[in-house]
């Protein structure tokens, strides 16, 4: 499972938008009907019933082929499933399933975001609603692309606006109780405490 | 000039029925339920089975292990492993007729 800690909370979590799972369902059912299809015409042509052995190895093989295609689906699912994009208050975790043995986990941080662009090409993207979310960071080669999002407009506005109240948040100074106490005590002859943080002390009292 | 006795004659559509061409197979039918033992078809049955089984633990062991959600690990389980159990019934079903079949040959 993955840890996030209890100091961070979790905004939103995204998957890539239900038309690839749906897309790829289709190739597969294709897949298993296509034999199918040939099962039947063949046995017209060949005028043979279920009570030959050729036609019940064709059946054999043919259930075989499905088993097949179902743990190839889910083998597809999982990867689609495990392909989560985390945003919480704190940073974006991008955690990318490649293929079955293979994982890669990262993380931006908000105040390191530069920008963010999405794009949402063809018909199709624009009536389902999904495209992709490119964010960039300070640095060149950090980015987090999450493709097929879904809402990305949204998505994209959530995560400007945990940039600017990360930004906001750093130019707040917060003083730990114990540093207060350690301040007053070494402001001998320096003025009051309550002059130089009015803000804190106001807060300390509600 | 004289007239034209070119009367083109229109084929009778309504009687027209298309058909797949037959191919007698029931030689090759009987060469091929001897040729193939049923042990050939428990073999191939077992190899999927063996394949089935691992591939089975190793989704599982993602869906456990990285899944936020274990309500959705759990639906996902179940429709996984009633499809699979219903192919190899029917796999094993189609065997047990193959064998019944080559013992009638």
């Amino acid at each position: 499972m993955i840890q996030i800690p209890r100091d961070e909370k979790v905004i939103l979590v995204l998957r890539k938008h239900w038309f690839v799972l749906a897309m790829e369902g289709f190739v597969f059912g294709f897949l298993a009907l296509l034999p199918l299809a040939a099962m039947m015409i063949g046995g017209s042509v060949l005028n043979l019933g279920f009570d030959s052995p050729l036609a019940t190895i064709v059946t054999a093989a043919y259930v075989i082929w499905l088993i097949a295609l179902w743990i190839g689906f889910f083998i597809f699912w999982t990867d689609y499933y495990l392909d989560i994009w985390i945003i919480t208050d704190k940073r974006i975790i991008d955690i990318e399933q490649q293929g079955l043995f293979s994982r890669t986990t990262s993380a931006l941080r908000h105040d390191n975001i530069q920008d963010s662009t999405i794009s949402q090409p063809g018909l199709i993207a624009s009536l389902l609603g999904f495209g992709t979310i490119q964010v960039q960071s300070a640095a060149a080669d950090v980015e987090i692309i999450i493709p097929y999002a879904r809402s990305p407009q949204r998505v994209k506005e959530l995560i400007m606006n945990l940039h600017d109240k990360t930004l906001d948040e750093a130019q707040t100074v917060r003083l730990a109780p114990e540093d207060l106490v350690a301040l007053r005590e070494a402001s001998d002859g320096q003025p009051d405490l309550e002059e130089l943080f009015p803000a804190h002390e106001k807060r300390q009292k509600k | 000039m004289e007239p034209s006795t070119f009367s083109p004659t229109i084929p009778d559509l309504s009687s027209f029925r298309f058909s797949l061409p037959s191919v007698d197979a029931s030689g090759f039918d009987t060469q091929l339920g001897a040729a193939v033992s049923p042990g050939v078809v428990w073999l191939a049955i077992l190899i999927v089975g063996v394949f089935a089984i691992i591939m089975t633990f190793v989704l599982r062991w993602h869906w456990t292990k990285y899944a936020l959600n274990t309500k959705t690990e759990k639906k996902m389980t179940r429709i996984y492993l009633v499809a699979l159990f219903l192919f190899f019934a029917i796999l094993i079903g189609t065997a047990l007729h193959y064998q019944s079949l080559h013992t009638g040959l």
